[in-house]
Parts: C-alpha cells; sequence; structure tokens
C-alpha cells in the first residue's frame, strides 16, 4: 500500500462519482458530460470526496476498473451512473482562474483506501462549478463500461 | 398511522411574485398564464392530500408524489404547451425519477422551481428542448450544448433563475458569463449571448459521448 501523503501530486488524477441526475444530457437523455451540480460538495463536508486514481496499482485502464470497484464497495452506484476524471493540477488551475485555491489532499477512509478530497471548494458559485464541470473533468466514464468483478462489484 | 397535513400557506415570496409581474414589462397574456401557475402551485393537490409520515413513506411513492404535482402543474397551462413537447418533457422528468437510478440522498424536483421552469419555457420559447437533471436540492437545471458551447440553467423557487454560459470561440480558454435574475428578466439576460445559439435546432452539431 502506498504511504499517505497530504497534498496529492499535479500529474495524479482524482474521479468523482455522478449520479444520473448530475449528468449533462441532451434533449433526448444522451449523456454529453457533468452539470455544474455535480460538483457541489455537501452542505455538511468541508471537502469535495475524490478518489486517487494512482492509488491503484497498474495501467491507466486497471487504475480506472479499481477506483470504479472501490466506488461500488463503499456508495451506492446506479447503472446509468458515470464518473468524472479530472488532472489534480488542471483542477487547481481552473479554480485558481476562478478565485479559488482549493487543496487535493489524501484522506483515506477505513473502507476506501484511495479517498480523498478538494478542499476549500466554494459551495454555491456556479460559474466556478461550471467550470470543473467543463474544464477540469474532461474525462466521462460510464458506469456500465466497467465490468463487475469476481465478487460482483 | 395516516396523517392528514394541511396546505402549505404561500410563501411570502411567491405572494410577492404576482405584485412583482405588475413591475417586468412582459406581455399581458403571458402575465395571466404566470399568475394562474402561482395560483396552481399554492393550491393543495390530490397527490398531497393524503401523506404517510416520512419514516413510512418509501421512496417510490416520494418520488410519485413529486412528479404527480410538476404533472398537475403542467396540465393546468397545457394550452399553451404543444402536446408534444409536453410528453417529452414529462418522458424526461420520468427518467430522471426512475426509480432503479435514484441515489440516497437525491431530492425530488421540487414543485416551486418545476414552476419557474414552466413560466421561462413559456417565455423564451425555445425550438430546441433542454436536457434536464437535478441540484442537490431538488431545483431543475436545464442544459443546452452546442459542440463545447454550453449553458445551463437553473431554476430555482420564487421566479429566480441563475445561469452560466461557456463559449470557446478559437481558443481553449472559452468566454464565461453568468446571472441570477428573476425568470421574466432571463430572455434579457441572454439576449447579449445570442441564446439562439443554444435554442435551435440549426446551430446544434453535439455528439453523444460514447
Amino acid at each position: 500500500m502506498k504511504s499517505a501523503v497530504t497534498n496529492l501530486p499535479n500529474d495524479d488524477h482524482v474521479m468523482r462519482h455522478v449520479s444520473w441526475t448530475r449528468l449533462r444530457k441532451d434533449e433526448d437523455d444522451n449523456i454529453l458530460g457533468f452539470l455544474p451540480d455535480a460538483f457541489q460538495r455537501n452542505e455538511n463536508h468541508t471537502s469535495l470526496s475524490v478518489n486517487w486514481l494512482e492509488y491503484f496499482e497498474g495501467d491507466r485502464q486497471n487504475q480506472i476498473q479499481g477506483s470504479v470497484r472501490m466506488f461500488r464497495k463503499t456508495i451506492t452506484v446506479r447503472p446509468k451512473s458515470a464518473f468524472g476524471i479530472g488532472n489534480v493540477a488542471k483542477i487547481k488551475e481552473v479554480c485558481r482562474s476562478n478565485g479559488a485555491n482549493v487543496r487535493i489532499v489524501y484522506e483515506p477512509e477505513e473502507n476506501n483506501p484511495s479517498h480523498s478530497g478538494i478542499r476549500r471548494l466554494p459551495r454555491d458559485d456556479f460559474s466556478l462549478l461550471e467550470a470543473l464541470a467543463a474544464d477540469a473533468f474532461v474525462e466521462l466514464v460510464h458506469n456500465t463500461a466497467i465490468p463487475l468483478d469476481e465478487s460482483g462489484e | 398511522m395516516t396523517s392528514i397535513i394541511t396546505p402549505e400557506a404561500p410563501s411570502a415570496s411567491t405572494a410577492m411574485s404576482a405584485s412583482m409581474l405588475a413591475s417586468v414589462d412582459v406581455d399581458p397574456k403571458f402575465m395571466k398564464i404566470a399568475h394562474d401557475i402561482d395560483s396552481l402551485l399554492n393550491q393543495l393537490s390530490p397527490s398531497k392530500a393524503v401523506v404517510a409520515p416520512p419514516e413510512t413513506q418509501v421512496l417510490e411513492q416520494q418520488l410519485f408524489d413529486a412528479l404527480a404535482a410538476v404533472k398537475i402543474l403542467t396540465s393546468q397551462v397545457a394550452m399553451h404547451l404543444d402536446r408534444e413537447l409536453r410528453q417529452k418533457f414529462f418522458q424526461q422528468l420520468d427518467s430522471l425519477h426512475d426509480v432503479q437510478e435514484w441515489e440516497p440522498g437525491d431530492e425530488p424536483i421540487r414543485e416551486a422551481s418545476f414552476a419557474t421552469f414552466l413560466k421561462a419555457i413559456l417565455s423564451i420559447n425555445p425550438a430546441r428542448r433542454p436536457g434536464l437533471g437535478l441540484s442537490n436540492t431538488g431545483n431543475l437545471v436545464a442544459a443546452w450544448t452546442t459542440g463545447r458551447d454550453r449553458l445551463t440553467i437553473e431554476f430555482q423557487p420564487n421566479d429566480r433563475v441563475r445561469w452560466v454560459l461557456a463559449r470557446y470561440r478559437d481558443t481553449d480558454e472559452p468566454a464565461r458569463f453568468a446571472g441570477q435574475t428573476h425568470v421574466f428578466d432571463l430572455g434579457e439576460g441572454l439576449a447579449p449571448h445570442h441564446p439562439e445559439h443554444w435554442f435551435s435546432h440549426e446551430e446544434r452539431s453535439d455528439e453523444p459521448s460514447q
């Protein structure tokens, strides 16, 4: 297991689970990306929950599979939900250009050792959240694209 | 055990919305429709007459009630909405509230948010329907996407809307504009940004993700 760090490296990536209701769709429900609301942290949370992708071993595809399966073990993941992937440096840059100096830190939890958080993210800045949705979390992974593992996760 | 709930009293801000109409320069016919929507919003709908306590109310019932409320609201102004458009919106709302896709913590659509949405759609009358989503508090969010260019509007209770748009001209750096207005000022707020870029079918060139 990798050792705990405070700030995630700029070259690394984080993954965010996005429910069906927060996905950006066209008028026929084709998924196009994310709504700003996908990146609004909960009122009672101090950071936006993400998984650290490079926590998982192997190549990029293995890391994505590992992260998605970790989400499935720890939270409710519905069939049509998706996952957004963003580069750490890009997320910080997008936030900075919108007036927010965020930190992206490793916050391992007992049941999710890849758990990390985006701290100091303003909760209700619609422009900033839209910028994150459009310009920072630029990769989308459909939940259905990741096969179940042996345990059914 | 079943409890009876009483109709909610009109909030001060909802009551204010009708009077605010008078100070806004809008078509009198549209003002009448908006007033009708406000009146309906303050009535007790059949789906609200008998409600089980939250601890026993199952998720399916909550979603059904939320959907029923906004569909009843829509039906009351049906004569102002194209039948096909209405059916398409209903399909999108059903899809948004699919119990198989519902996640813990999600909030069903708020009737007051949908009332603002109806007023906006009747007011700006876009040729192209938006994609629909929900905010964390159950406000309806409409998204128009043309290529990389995005227009997103959140419909809040009490006739408030907030919007943000991004246009990518020749660079990767988009021009981004945002606003927060009364629903009747939405068209005026968007006008400098050529909203037909999103609202017309001709401009559409987006591709679904694979």
